[in-house]
Parts: C-alpha cells; sequence; structure tokens
C-alpha cells in the first residue's frame, strides 16, 4: 500500500505544478525556519520575512492558475 | 480569575467517602438499568425513549460525585478520574453498550474505505470525495495489515469513548499554561462531556482530525505560549490579557516539539478538508493577539491545505470549482442552510430534538461569552481561550458542508467553552464552598437528559439493527461484481465491503412506477440492479421526511406490484429486491 496515495493520484502536467510544489517546500522550510528562531527568541531578519512573503505570493499565483485551468 | 491556585484544605473524610458512594452506587445503577433496557423500542427521541430515570439518576450522582469531590492537589485523584472514566462511558458510550452492532453509517464506510486499502485497492477518487483526503484511510489500512485483523469494526463501538477521553486530556493540560487551577482544569472536562453533543466523535477523519487539532494547540500553547506583545502597548492595554506561562524547555527538545506540531499538522492536511483551517484561524488569532511565539505556523498550516486542495484533491473540485466556491461569504444562504434548513419541515419530536441541541450551544457560547466578559472587567482576559472561542466562526463563511458547518463550530468552540466556564464554576481565586460544588454537579446531572436527547435523538435511523445487518450480509454475500445498488435515501449502511464492486446511487423518485423509470434510465446501470430498503431508512424518512408510519413495506407492494422486482432477501422490515429485465 502506497503511503501517500492520493499525492500520486494527482496530475502534474504543467511546469508551473512542479514550480509550485518547489515554491511549496522551499516556503515552509523558510517559515519553519523563522518560527524556530522565534521560539529561540532570536531575532528575525527583516529579508527571511520579505523573501517568505514574495515566495507565498508566487505560490498564490500559481496555485489560482491551477484552480483556474482545472476548473471547468 | 485565572491567578495562581490558592491552597485548599484537604476535603473531609465525609466528603471523601460520599464522593467514592456517589461513584460506586451511581455508575452500579446506571448500569443495572442499562443491562435491563432493550433499544427495540427506540422511536422517535431516540435512545431517551427506552433510557429508564434509574439511568438518569444513576449518572447524575456520578456527576455530583465529580464535583464534590473536586480538590486542588498536584495531580487528579483516583475517584476524580473514576467519576471521569464513568461519566464517559455512560454518556459517549451508552450506543455501544446498549445496540447490537457498532452504530453510524458513515463509520461503516469508512471501514470499508480501510478495508478496500488495506487489501491494495486503490484510490476511488470519483466514488467519493473523501478519497482526495486519504490520511486517515491509508493509516487505517497499515493499522488493519499491522493488526492483521478482517477489518476495523471492532474500532468503531468505543471511537467515541476515546476520542471524548483524548479531548479532556488534552483540555487539562491546555488549562495549565493559562494559570488555571488543577481543580479548574478538572470542572472543564466533565463540561466538555455533557455538552458534546456534536456527534463528530465516531471512527472518522474529522475525530482523528479534531484530535490532532487539540493535541497540536495544546503543545503549542504549553512549549511557545508567551506575551510576545509589549505590555504598556495600545493592543495590551486594550486587550487586557492574563498571563500566560509556558514550560521552560531547552532548545533541542524544543526543535522536536515543533517539527511534532508539523507533523501533527500535516497529517491533519492529508486526513481532512476542513480541520486544517480551523487550526489555521485558531494558529492565527494566537499569533495576532501575541500570545504565541511561533507565528508561522498558522501559515503553514494554510498553505499546507490550499495546496493540498490544489494538488492532491483535484478531483475533488476539477470540472465543478464554481459551484463549490460559490456559497463563500454568502452570510444569508449559509445561515439558511445550517440553522433554517435543518429544521425545515420536521415534526415535533425533532424539533425538539434539534432545539435540545441549539439550547445547549446558546447556553455554552453565551456562558463563555459572559466569563470572558468578566474576566476583563477584571483586568485578566484569558485571550487563548478567547482565541479559541472565536476562531471557528469564520469557518461557517466559507462553506455550508450540507449544513453541518455550525455543528462542527460548535464542536470545535466547546475545549475552550469547557475551560471558560469551569473558571465560572470554579474560582480560584478564592476556596470553592462545597455548596458551590453541589450545585455545579446537580446543574450537570440536570443536563444529561438534555444531552442523551441532543446527542442520541437521532438513533432510530443512526443504529443498525440486527435486521439490516442481515439484509446487508445477504447483499453482500448474494450480489455480483458490478452490481449497482439503489436506495431511497442514505441514512443505511453503504460501501461497509467490497467498495470497488458494489456501488449504491440514491433514488430521487419516490413512487414505485417512477422509481422503476429512474433506475431503467440510469446512463450508468449495470445489468445487475438492486433496491435496499432498510429499518433506518424508513425510521429516517418518518422522523425527517414525514412519510407515513411502515412506508417501506407500502412502497415494496407497490414495487412487487408493477411485476419489475423479486425479492431476494427480507428481514423484518429490511428488503433486498432484485430489478428483473423486461
Amino acid at each position: 500500500m502506497r503511503l501517500l496515495p492520493a499525492l500520486t493520484a494527482a496530475r502534474f502536467n504543467e511546469l508551473t505544478d512542479i514550480i509550485g510544489l518547489a515554491l511549496l517546500g522551499g516556503l515552509v522550510a523558510l517559515l519553519m525556519h523563522l518560527d524556530l528562531r522565534s521560539a529561540r527568541r532570536l531575532p528575525i531578519r527583516r529579508a527571511e520575512v520579505a523573501l517568505a512573503v514574495i515566495t507565498m505570493l508566487v505560490l498564490v499565483a500559481v496555485v489560482a492558475a491551477r484552480f483556474e485551468r482545472l476548473a471547468s | 480569575m485565572t491567578a495562581m491556585a490558592v491552597p485548599e484544605a484537604p476535603p473531609r473524610r465525609a466528603v471523601r467517602s460520599l464522593r467514592w458512594l456517589l461513584l460506586i452506587g451511581g455508575a452500579a445503577a446506571a448500569s443495572a438499568s442499562l443491562a435491563a433496557t432493550n433499544v427495540d423500542g427506540v422511536e422517535r427521541f431516540g435512545l431517551f425513549d427506552v433510557l429508564e430515570p434509574a439511568y438518569f439518576a444513576g449518572v447524575g450522582a456520578v456527576a455530583v460525585g465529580f464535583f464534590v469531590g473536586l480538590e486542588d492537589r498536584r495531580r487528579p485523584s483516583v475517584a476524580s478520574l473514576g467519576c471521569l472514566a464513568a461519566l464517559i462511558v455512560l454518556l459517549h458510550g451508552l450506543p455501544g453498550l446498549l445496540e447490537p452492532h457498532p452504530r453510524f453509517g458513515p463509520a461503516w464506510l469508512h471501514v470499508g474505505f480501510i478495508d478496500h486499502l488495506a487489501g491494495g485497492g486503490g484510490l476511488l477518487l470519483q466514488l467519493d470525495a473523501r478519497f482526495s483526503w486519504s490520511g486517515f484511510f491509508a493509516g487505517g489500512g497499515l493499522l488493519q495489515r499491522a493488526a492483521a485483523t478482517e477489518d476495523l469494526l471492532w474500532l468503531l463501538r468505543f471511537t467515541s469513548v476515546a476520542v471524548n477521553a483524548l479531548a479532556c486530556w488534552a483540555i487539562y493540560l491546555l488549562g495549565r499554561p493559562l494559570g488555571l487551577s488543577v481543580r479548574q482544569r478538572l470542572a472543564a472536562m466533565p463540561i466538555f462531556v455533557v455538552a458534546n453533543w456534536a456527534g463528530q466523535d465516531y471512527f472518522s477523519p474529522q475525530a482523528t482530525a479534531f484530535s490532532l487539532y487539540l493535541v497540536v494547540l495544546t503543545i503549542v500553547v504549553t512549549f511557545f505560549g508567551d506575551h510576545v506583545l509589549d505590555p504598556r502597548s495600545r493592543v495590551s492595554r486594550l486587550l487586557r490579557p492574563a498571563a500566560v506561562e509556558a514550560l521552560p524547555t531547552s532548545a533541542r527538545p524544543r526543535v522536536a516539539i515543533y517539527l511534532a506540531c508539523v507533523l501533527g499538522a500535516a497529517a491533519m492536511v492529508m486526513s481532512h478538508q476542513l480541520t486544517p483551517f480551523f487550526l489555521a484561524s485558531a494558529l492565527l488569532l494566537l499569533s495576532l493577539s501575541g500570545v504565541i511565539r511561533t507565528r508561522a505556523l498558522a501559515w503553514i498550516v494554510a498553505i499546507g491545505a490550499i495546496a493540498w486542495l490544489a494538488f492532491a484533491a483535484e478531483a475533488y473540485w476539477a470540472g465543478h470549482f464554481g459551484r463549490l466556491a460559490g456559497s463563500v461569504g454568502k452570510v444569508g444562504d449559509l445561515a439558511a442552510e445550517n440553522v433554517g434548513n435543518r429544521a425545515a419541515g420536521a415534526g415535533a419530536a425533532r424539533r425538539l430534538v434539534l432545539g435540545s441541541r441549539i439550547g445547549i450551544a446558546l447556553v455554552c457560547w453565551l456562558g463563555a461569552a459572559g466569563t470572558l466578559l468578566l474576566a476583563y472587567r477584571r483586568r485578566r482576559t484569558p485571550l487563548v481561550l478567547a482565541c479559541l472561542l472565536v476562531a471557528p466562526f469564520p469557518m461557517v463563511l466559507l462553506q455550508p458542508y450540507g449544513g453541518e458547518m455550525i455543528i462542527r463550530v460548535f464542536f470545535f468552540t466547546l475545549p475552550a467553552v469547557a475551560l471558560l466556564l469551569a473558571m465560572v464554576i470554579v474560582p480560584s481565586h478564592r476556596a470553592s464552598s462545597l455548596w458551590r460544588r453541589v450545585v455545579a454537579g446537580f446543574v450537570c446531572a440536570a443536563v444529561v437528559p438534555a444531552f442523551v436527547l441532543a446527542r442520541f435523538g437521532n438513533e432510530s435511523y443512526e443504529q443498525v439493527t440486527d435486521d439490516d445487518r442481515e439484509v446487508l450480509a445477504a447483499m453482500y454475500d448474494r450480489v455480483p461484481d458490478g452490481s449497482l445498488v439503489f436506495v431511497v435515501n442514505r441514512f443505511t449502511v453503504l460501501y461497509a465491503e467490497r467498495v470497488g464492486e458494489v456501488r449504491f446511487r440514491e433514488l430521487q423518485a419516490r413512487e414505485a412506477e417512477a422509481i422503476v423509470a429512474e433506475i431503467d434510465e440510469d446512463p450508468r446501470a449495470s445489468s445487475r440492479r438492486y433496491v435496499l430498503l432498510t429499518r433506518s431508512q424508513e425510521a429516517y424518512g418518518e422522523q425527517v421526511s414525514r412519510r407515513p408510519a411502515r412506508w417501506v413495506d407500502a412502497l415494496v407492494s407497490e414495487l412487487k406490484a408493477t411485476g419489475r422486482f423479486r425479492t431476494v432477501e427480507r428481514v423484518g422490515p429490511s428488503w433486498l429486491l432484485q430489478l428483473v429485465p423486461r
């Protein structure tokens, strides 16, 4: 039995989907890094926050494009 | 209200003895009453119809015993835990103790999905949206294989008991960093138990996800709770927050704890479509209020849930996204679907069941809001609880979810409600007198009948009777692969076995001739077509759709009069008919 069967059942036809998944992984890693710094009461760099925001915006655009493509 | 606990003199021996007496006597009386109860008499008020006064007296005695014996110690006493366990088993284990088979069709369906995956079957994404969030089913499949059992039906009967016990434990732990005394945290647990009529704690992805939700929130508040805002800031002065005291930990364990939270959230994202949004909403409010340090976790959960929807659950929305997203923000339509439509056309008995649910929910919400107001005036606002109380409500604006969203919102507010009400019942700024605890116990006992009515008022069509079980067994024994089984409504056990081979369709027609025409015209229909009519469908028709008594027998007579059906199996009021080709 596959551990994550739903993921393997999904279609990744477009380059934007691959980019979207890569952005997702990077963004989650960056957000976790920010949280762990915050939990250790270390200062948060503005550049890291800006990078997270920009990545999130690009990811939103990729996801919106996917919804648009497959919605109808 | 959230100040440090005031030490109190230990309860006197008489009180301790009384507590044990009430626990043992109450549990014995309730158990004896249940042993003599016959569920064949379940009708319009569900299990309320068949329970004897001795049962309610017994459960009430246990509740009174719990509150009478509340004491501030470092750990809960054995008697307190015994009372709580008895309450959970006697209330949420009630169908498991009384009924011949595990209850509720959707729980059987989940067992069927798990069995399908455990048997090497793939995801049937077009069959059911739930397959798009398959984490729970894949996990269940692993468990079934590891346990080497034929299926997971053995888990169904007391899943509610386990989920409620876990929730109580999480509520108890959640109160600690908020400065609540042991007695307050203990008092919150039976409040959760007697108010939880939502029925979302059966064997299901949402029950598992709710457990994860509570565990993640408890861990975040316990280990990452803090005052991020400057106490002199305008926001702090406006909110008047009470203290949040996180458990001190060193750096490495803190990283491991954080990763465990992310892992829990990931399991939730893969298992259920709604709960991650409840969690994201709660975490976002907590971070905006400045009471947790992990401010990005809300975004991780929200992004994960949206990404799963976009990339892994496309079968759920592809082709009809507009219809799914069309109701977002339409407050009037959503309110009508969640509240008004649920009572539309209902008889007096059903209205009473719905009324008891609405009554408990309103009392809980008003009581919690009142407690918050009181705490705010005392400049000790429990911001964490305020956030957890408010966070689920925006979900009502997203989707009606078949009119069930408001039930889920109530369910997710309950942990905060329980802790807030406990702060009123057992104030920590002074020693709680015995009479106050006795009154609280009697109030809790008085709510028990309303709970049974609200929680198990639909049992006439949510239980699985011997008749229904036998017809289902016969159906799965006799119908060949590729069969299509039509049902008059979905309130019966569907997809419990052979998920890939035997499919079900709900009939829209109500009259015999129209039913035959609908089955003949169905483009998906195979040559092996059946109609399943069960006792639970009959009860649903009578109670909710206002059909006449014994309407299934009348419908079967009409169907057979058309000359198109033959009886495959009949057990009592449950039938399996086969459509004969022209």
